[in-house]
């Protein structure tokens, strides 16, 4: 694990990523993963103390100085702005301000409960359930900054937990899987092991892969708690009783770009596309899609293939429609906004699946 | 994540706390994407006002400072793209404002290390612009390079790259000044 870094110069420390994450958060992670560094290597304590202070002084150096006066001066220009387009739109300020300021600042303290408590006095309630079932002595890392923190699992998954967040995992993944439990918001790239599946405990869902990365919420204040898959297959079960072992439920199996809801008021999971799917070709493969004049049937395969995603639409009905297009910077439902406003279709998402409602073309 | 529901529930101090929160870095994200402050503050203005009108339609983010950053970002690029003016010139004229502006900075600089802090500024400043915004995004801004690559619409390696690049030839620029020996040795090492 540290050989690596053996041989770093400086300008290789300045660079690394983990070391970057070290400086500039000092996570317990870093702590000790650096710290038994040098004891290994202990000449290069010089080397890794002017790779921190370079990291600490790019940070200072490379910020442009602020006037404060410009963050005034939009401000100033900001509120009647609001003003005036308030009174025109469907969004009204309520008339009784102070009524208003009242309901505000609810909201406003019980954020600062939040943010000043110790997240110790304030344990969430599945979290707890699931972990007090684990068998071996788990790890528990808190994020109570207001930063995501990363972390390296023993198996070398890396986990980026968001703040607010706290996960619990074993030392050492001993046994037939690797079983994590997450409180809050996390994204995870899980290095393979398809001999020990890797297995997130998160509220009422439990999400099992063989090795992908994906991020779940499961913030217990919310409704929801949502698996999204970034790349990689997830099966993902229910979990109604929060028990630790009880996944012997219908499983809903995730690829890339989309994601699953659990909502808990009906305890139904909901598969849907993410907000944002990303790309799953090379970049290389994307540049090819610029049509001119191509049947729409053509731009939705590529569409479909560049995204993964399946795109159901009349072909008969639409055979005659043809578009000419590039793939820009667009997202996905960006991109799809533009070619349906061309066609006067629209579209909607169902279970996963992009379906087009149009009408003949001439 | 609540300053965020309670802003998108309405909440105009949830707002301000958010304007609040991030202005100095926006505008200082600005600065270095383009020279041209008049647009930067209307880009900033734009998407302030922008983020209030449509907050019902906005979903839960991961990160409030990454969609910032990103909206700002494009909405100054594509004003840009939409003003008269030559870029160029433009440029070339407030850039002018600009340097007296860390020239007040470097006046501060008294001790040793905000001396070199100064210096070092400089050298960034003598980068590309792109190499410039990288460097800020990674080292002040702290996102990922995942972000950033999302950010500036570049692949893996293509900010790999340009981070190298910029970090190599800030250590030619302090070998070539020859005054900050810490770095001196440290890079030579």
């Amino acid at each position: 694990m540290f050989e690596r870094y053996a041989g770093y110069s400086v300008e290789d420390f300045v660079k690394d990523d983990n070391f970057i994450t070290w400086v500039k958060f000092s996570d317990s992670e870093g702590n000790l993963f650096w710290s038994e560094f040098l004891q290994n290597y202990p000449h290069k304590q010089e080397t890794v103390t002017q790779a921190r202070q370079i990291v600490i002084h790019l940070g200072e150096a490379s910020r442009m100085a602020v006037d404060k006066h410009d963050a005034k001066e939009i401000w100033s220009k900001l509120e009647p702005a609001l003003a005036e387009k308030s009174g025109h739109s469907r969004v009204v300020f309520p008339l009784n301000w102070n009524k208003w300021v009242a309901a505000a600042s609810v909201i406003l303290i019980l954020g600062l409960i939040w943010w000043n408590n110790p997240l110790k006095d304030n344990e969430p309630k599945a979290y707890t359930r699931l972990i007090e079932q684990a068998e071996n002595p788990l790890k528990e890392v808190i994020n109570s900054s207001s930063k995501a923190m990363r972390i390296t699992l023993p198996d070398g998954s890396v986990v980026t937990l968001e703040k607010a967040s706290r996960l619990s995992y074993a030392r050492e993944f001993e046994g037939n899987q690797r079983e994590v439990f997450l409180s809050g918001a996390a994204f995870f790239n899980v290095t393979k092991n398809p001999e020990k599946p890797f297995v997130v405990y998160a509220n009422e869902l439990v999400t099992k892969v063989l090795g992908t990365s994906f991020t779940i919420n499961a913030f217990e204040e919310n409704k929801q708690v949502t698996v999204a898959v970034r790349t990689g297959r997830v099966s993902v079960f229910k979990n109604k009783d929060l028990t630790r072992l009880g996944a012997d439920n219908k499983e809903i199996i995730l690829i890339p770009n989309q994601q699953v809801a659990f909502t808990k008021a009906d305890a139904m999971l909901v598969r849907s596309l993410v907000e944002k799917p990303q790309v799953v070709v090379s970049q290389q493969e994307l540049r090819d899609l610029t049509f001119t004049n191509a049947p729409l049937s053509d731009i939705f395969e590529a569409l479909e293939k560049a995204y993964g995603v399946e795109i159901v639409f009349d072909k008969a009905l639409l055979s005659n429609c043809r578009l000419t297009t590039a793939l820009g910077n667009e997202t996905l439902f960006e991109r799809l906004d533009i070619i349906c406003e061309a066609l006067e279709a629209s579209y909607k998402v169902v279970d996963a699946q992009i379906v087009i409602d149009g009408k003949k073309c001439n | 994540m609540l300053l965020w529901n309670a802003f998108r529930e309405g909440n105009r101090e949830a707002y301000a706390d958010i304007y609040n929160l991030y202005i100095e870095d926006l505008l200082s994200y600005g600065y270095r994407v383009t020279s041209n402050r008049q647009l930067i503050k209307d880009s900033i203005q734009d998407l302030f006002l922008h983020l209030w009108l449509h907050r019902e339609n906005l979903s839960e983010t991961d990160s409030i400072k990454f969609y910032l950053f990103r909206s700002l970002r494009n909405r100054i690029l594509r004003n840009i793209e939409k003003s008269d003016i030559l870029p160029q010139t433009a440029e070339k004229i407030l850039e002018n404002i600009i340097e007296d502006f860390s020239f007040e900075q470097e006046l501060m600089a008294h001790e040793a290390e905000t001396e070199q802090i100064a210096r070092l500024q400089k050298a960034i400043n003598k980068l590309s612009k792109r190499q410039q915004e990288v460097i800020q995004l990674r080292y002040h801004s702290d996102f990922s390079l995942e972000e950033i690559e999302n950010l500036m619409q570049l692949n893996n390696q293509s900010v790999r790259n340009l981070l190298h690049r910029a970090i190599s030839q800030l250590r030619i620029s302090f070998e070539m000044a020859g005054w900050f020996f810490l770095l001196i040795t440290s890079f030579a090492g």
